[in-house]
């Protein structure tokens, strides 16, 4: 399930609460770790229902602060006034300090044992962790490899289609050496763009394809100059005898800047 | 509230974890007429109410150093705490679907009105948002937070659908997140 999901399913809230279950709780903690996002999400319920907690909050008799102060620093005390015993340490004092001596060897061995298998944890944890950074990672550099992909793909099958027609693109310049390429599936009608060289448009300005159709020139539609783009589809023009690319303002004219041609087909 | 605290979360942990005398006096000084507040609501009885703040005292002074502040904010570690040692209290005396709702508002006001009420202006707009929210809404959250009731109880009680029970829990909850983002920034 994505984090957002999770979150939107109000898990957030029950946790809060504390009306998960225990296998839900230790789900919710381990994911506490992973995803940030949950902790933000985490903090602000909390923040909210402490706020909640805090308007219903009513003052104690003053004298009971005393009474709790007392008996929470003494309930301390009072434990561990209860562990020597003098008369028992004088009856068995060589028992006593085998005891001792026993229980401050499997004291520092536990303690051994603690520290050992606590940090072996704590790395477990860690490697765990970045184990699951890293197959974050990995799946989306697979996302990105199979958008690549797909976008291949597709654009083989236009261009190896049957019934794709095949227009070419020259510069105006001749000084320039730009070149488009045109798909015009003659069954479907679709228009498809490949730009192969061609420069960046200038600042605030963008390519506009126009196809001419009795000798009226009809927008095909805006599109990007990289190389990279791949084919881009625009807009169906039927019949037209030629075609022409302009450099026109950002967000495209209705009718061509002529003085701006930068791309035009070849003769048929 | 937090603008009345004379430190902040972070500063009082560790005078906490070194069983510092005046890190506890600050801990009672800052959240206790907040747990004594939901202490009261749940058990509804001042005697037993204060011998179980005296509990939950003793529990977090003792339990300190299992507080895990990456899990939770302090605050809402001790309302845990306070939450749960009223709610099993309730539970092992056999009492868990008690007074009605508008009752216990009665039985709560008159103790607020006794004069140990809160003094605290943001306290007291905050519960004036909270007294604003439709009753849907506000009885929903009294019954998750101070009755310990969890969804589908709350839906079976008020007989109306469990997804119905989990929209307005979590709007309610939203409309407290939005007066905290409005007024504490």
């Amino acid at each position: 399930m994505d984090i957002k999901d999770y979150i939107n399913s109000g898990v957030v809230e029950m946790y809060s609460l504390g009306n998960l279950n225990e296998p839900e709780r230790t789900e919710f903690e381990q994911k506490l770790l992973l995803y940030p996002e949950l902790g933000k999400e985490l903090n602000k319920v909390q923040e909210a229902l402490s706020g909640y907690a805090n308007a219903y909050e009513i003052n104690p008799r003053p004298s009971l602060r005393s009474e709790i102060l007392e008996s929470t620093l003494n309930g301390k005390a009072v434990d561990k006034k209860i562990l020597p015993n003098s008369t028992l340490a004088k009856n068995h004092s060589l028992t006593y300090k085998y005891l001792i001596a026993a229980s401050l060897a499997a004291l520092a061995i536990s303690t051994f044992a603690s520290w050992f298998f606590y940090s072996r944890w704590e790395d477990s944890e860690e490697r765990y962790s970045q184990l699951l950074r890293e197959k974050n990672q990995l799946a989306q550099n697979y996302n990105l490899v199979k958008d690549g992909f797909d976008k291949t793909v597709y654009d083989m099958l236009v261009i190896r289609d049957p019934q794709a027609k095949v227009i070419n693109l020259h510069s105006i310049d001749s000084t320039q050496n730009f070149i488009a390429r045109i798909y015009e599936n003659v069954v479907s009608k679709e228009i498809y763009i490949d730009v192969i060289a061609l420069d960046e448009p200038m600042q605030d300005h963008e390519y506009q394809l126009w196809g001419l159709v009795d000798g009226v020139a009809l927008s095909a539609g805006l599109f990007d100059a990289h190389e990279f783009s791949g084919i881009q589809r625009m807009q169906e023009i039927e019949n037209a005898k030629s075609w022409f690319v302009t450099l026109e303002p950002k967000g495209g004219s209705t009718t061509p800047t002529l003085e701006r041609q930068v791309l035009v087909s070849d003769q048929q | 509230m937090n603008t009345q605290k004379p430190i902040s979360e972070e500063e009082l942990v560790p005078l906490l974890l070194k069983k510092s005398s005046s890190g506890l006096e600050i801990l009672y000084d800052s959240y206790s007429a907040t747990l004594y507040g939901i202490i009261l609501r749940i058990v509804q009885d001042e005697e037993l109410a204060e011998e179980i703040l005296k509990k939950t005292f003793i529990k977090i002074w003792g339990n300190i150093a299992q507080y895990n502040a990456s899990k939770n904010r302090l605050q809402a570690w001790l309302i845990g705490i306070a939450r749960n040692m009223a709610l099993e209290n309730l539970k092992s005396s056999g009492t868990k679907s008690r007074t009605q709702y508008d009752q216990v508002q009665t039985i709560l006001g008159k103790a607020e009105k006794s004069g140990f009420g809160s003094f605290n202006p943001q306290t007291k707009e905050l519960k004036e948002l909270i007294d604003k929210m439709d009753n849907e809404y506000k009885q929903i959250l009294y019954l998750l937070f101070f009755e310990g009731f969890n969804q589908s109880e709350v839906a079976l009680k008020l007989n109306i659908p469990l997804g119905t029970v989990k929209t307005r829990s979590r709007m309610a909850i939203f409309k407290l997140r939005y007066y905290f983002e409005q007024h504490q920034k």
